[in-house]
């Protein structure tokens, strides 16, 4: 007969790691990722071991609306010491349209029967943004509007996670352009409790690591002025990037290919977006930690930025072009233009002042030379004419 | 054969009689020069941060070793500092326009008096060759104010888009708190490129300013180029008697103001060399 301890246990997060098997020393691992992730001195390792053995694995409900499932393609990628299994298994996935294995009403009725049998406890995670014009109408699912869904389910919830740019800040369907009137939905739906992941895609990383605070404190982790947790938005990618030592020194690449570009030097000019970037890319990296963009020669596109699709682009220039411009006209181009327009405006005036200045000291010297007055000089011609006649 | 003295011509501007008069205070001086050289600087390096070259390709800069390993740090931190003394600098001057003598006031730039205004419209006359005479002035002229209006307000627009760029370097705290909103709404890059762009309009105006000091101190042989380092201006005595005829107007109730004004027509037809007098 197993001791209540034993019963809980079972029904833990550790549990269910080892019975798809998950080695102990793997979990142990993954724990200290996690505290590493969530910039935690190493002893919360210990304390995430705890948290996890005892938590019970909290409900969750994934939502896709405007989305590319890129997010959840990055959460299920993700495998550091296969944070996919540990992603899987922190949580019970009570509805998530891409993994589940019901499809139409019966994918439907899992999310229904979540909300009115675990209201306020279960997890709503938000893929993608939530159109809002024509009554929301662009984006639907079961014949519901995702606006509906969305205040449904997220309004139920105990929390919830925005994951990727357009869940977080309306990402490329709010571009320029965009009709759909797509929002965030933090915007769609405000008062949530509510965290954004933003990147395109977040970092799978990240949102263990969030899970994770989650159970070990009980509380969603610290954020900033945007709603991103500061563990993975605090640090700027500039300041954290391998190639910032040449920044410093003054050397970039020039053009793609070029003898910069082979030795790795800084991609600044090629209108990289490290430097207005916060994310922790340059720490967690991707693909089990193999590399990031500027790893590999490609410059940041400042994907985890509000509305990047516009304020980023264009992604291979420093600046982008000045309205009403050309588009090849840079702003230094038009800088300098109005410079030398008013340059030339100066010489074209001094011309005509001096022009008008010289007429008028003729006439006065004229003038006074009809006068009579011999003690003012004269100009020079007139002074030789009057030498020749003595 | 006697030597002939070959002088250039005298205008009845350099042979008037001439009074002295003190009117840059020390502090509109100092910020001026200040803002000069911290101009120059942010210019230049701030054109090195835009448009950095590959200042080596070694760690060896003009043929010593090692120093080339901090070269646009080195640029980015005068940037820095120098932002500060210029920021500095221009609300000290902004804070002097409040405390100041009259030749400091606010109301210098703007033109808040009607004669200020007049003569604002005879000074364009002026510089668009409608008219020979520039208005006598002591202070600004109500033209160069306006100027000097835009100017801040360019100023305020590079110091603002200046810290919103310095603010994405911290993670929380002052500067994300008070500029971290700019970067968001507008984007890094956007801001970047107003922040540039007004370079290049503050030194359009730096052209057109030193031109029109050089013009005008041609015109009034007031000495008004070393005016912004000896302070002092020379005047005619007529000019001054001018002047002080107009602020004293200007300083009278308005019914008396408008009594003693000339009728407009009137004052329209001889606007060309004399003006309004007062009526007292």
């Amino acid at each position: 007969m197993a001791s209540p301890r034993e019963d809980q246990l079972a029904q833990g997060v550790w549990p269910a790691l080892r019975r798809r098997g998950v080695s102990r020393r793997e979990f142990l691992k993954f724990c200290s990722v996690m505290a590493g992730a969530l910039a935690l001195p190493h002893t919360y390792a210990d304390r995430i071991v705890q948290a996890l053995e005892a938590a019970t694995r909290p409900a969750v409900v994934w939502l896709e609306f405007q989305d590319c499932a890129g997010n959840t393609e990055s959460a299920l990628r993700a495998s550091h010491p296969s944070i996919t299994d540990m992603i899987l298994d922190l949580l019970s996935w009570n509805y998530h349209e891409t993994i589940m294995a019901p499809a139409g009403t019966a994918a439907e009725k899992s999310l229904q029967d979540t909300i009115a049998q675990q209201k306020g406890q279960y997890l709503a995670i938000v893929e993608g943004s939530i159109p809002l014009a024509d009554g929301g109408v662009y984006c639907t699912i079961g014949g519901r509007t995702a606006i509906d869904i969305a205040q449904e389910t997220c309004g139920n919830a105990l929390a919830t996670i925005a994951v990727g740019t357009c869940a977080a800040f309306g990402g490329i369907p709010a571009a320029a352009g965009g009709i759909t009137g797509a929002v965030s939905i933090g915007q769609a739906v405000p008062g949530l409790k509510l965290i954004n992941l933003s990147a395109c895609p977040m970092n799978g990383a990240n949102l263990a690591a969030t899970i994770v605070h989650y159970l070990t404190f009980k509380e969603l982790p610290a954020t900033d002025n945007l709603g991103r947790p500061l563990f993975a938005h605090g640090d700027r990618i500039h300041d954290n990037c391998p190639r910032r030592a040449h920044y410093d020194a003054g050397q970039f690449v020039q053009e793609w290919g070029d003898q910069g570009h082979q030795l790795g030097w800084c991609l600044y000019k090629m209108g990289c977006k490290g430097p207005a970037t916060n994310y922790n890319c340059p720490r967690v990296q991707w693909n089990d930690g193999t590399n990031w963009p500027i790893g590999v020669g490609h410059g940041c596109v400042g994907c985890a930025q509000p509305q990047f699709w516009d304020a980023m682009t264009p992604f291979y220039r420093q600046l982008p072009t000045v309205p009403g411009f050309g588009v090849e006209v840079t702003a230094q181009d038009v800088g300098i233009g109005v410079a030398a327009a008013v340059g030339a405006l100066t010489v074209g005036h001094a011309v005509v002042a001096g022009v008008r200045n010289a007429r008028t000291a003729r006439a006065t010297n004229q003038a006074t030379a009809a006068s009579g007055n011999a003690t003012i000089a004269v100009p020079t011609n007139e002074t030789q004419t009057t030498e020749g006649q003595s | 054969m006697a030597t002939v003295v070959q002088e250039e011509p005298a205008t009845a501007a350099q042979t008037q009689r001439r009074i002295n008069l003190f009117v840059w205070e020390l502090p509109v001086r100092v910020t001026h020069w200040v803002n000069v050289t911290s101009i120059l600087i942010l210019s230049i390096t701030g054109y090195f941060i835009a448009s950095p070259p590959v200042f080596a390709t070694t760690t060896t800069f003009l043929g010593i070793p090692g120093t080339a390993t901090f070269m646009l740090g080195t640029i980015r931190f005068t940037h820095f500092v120098t932002a500060f003394v210029f920021t500095i600098s221009v609300l000290y001057r902004l804070a002097w326009a409040f405390v100041g003598n009259q030749y400091a006031r606010w109301d210098q730039f703007l033109p808040v008096r009607r004669y200020r205004r007049q003569d604002m419209r005879r000074m364009l006359r002026y510089y668009t060759f409608f008219r020979r005479e520039a208005p006598p002035q002591i202070g600004h002229n109500p033209l160069a104010g306006m100027a000097y209006v835009a100017l801040y307000v360019l100023f305020a627009v590079q110091i603002f888009t200046g810290f919103a760029l310095y603010a994405l370097a911290f993670r929380t705290g002052f500067w994300p708190f008070a500029f971290g909103w700019v970067t968001h709404l507008f984007g890094a890059p956007g801001v970047r490129m107003v922040h540039d762009l007004v370079m290049y309009l503050i030194i359009a105006f730096t052209i057109h300013h030193v031109y029109s000091a050089i013009l005008i101190d041609m015109e009034e042989r007031s000495g008004l180029v070393s005016s912004i380092v000896t302070g002092t201006k020379a005047l005619t005595p007529e000019s001054v008697a001018q002047i002080t005829s107009q602020e004293a107007l200007a300083r009278q109730p308005r019914a008396r103001r408008k009594a003693a004004r000339l009728p407009r027509g009137k004052a329209e037809a001889d606007a060309g060399e004399v003006r309004p007098v007062d009526g007292q």
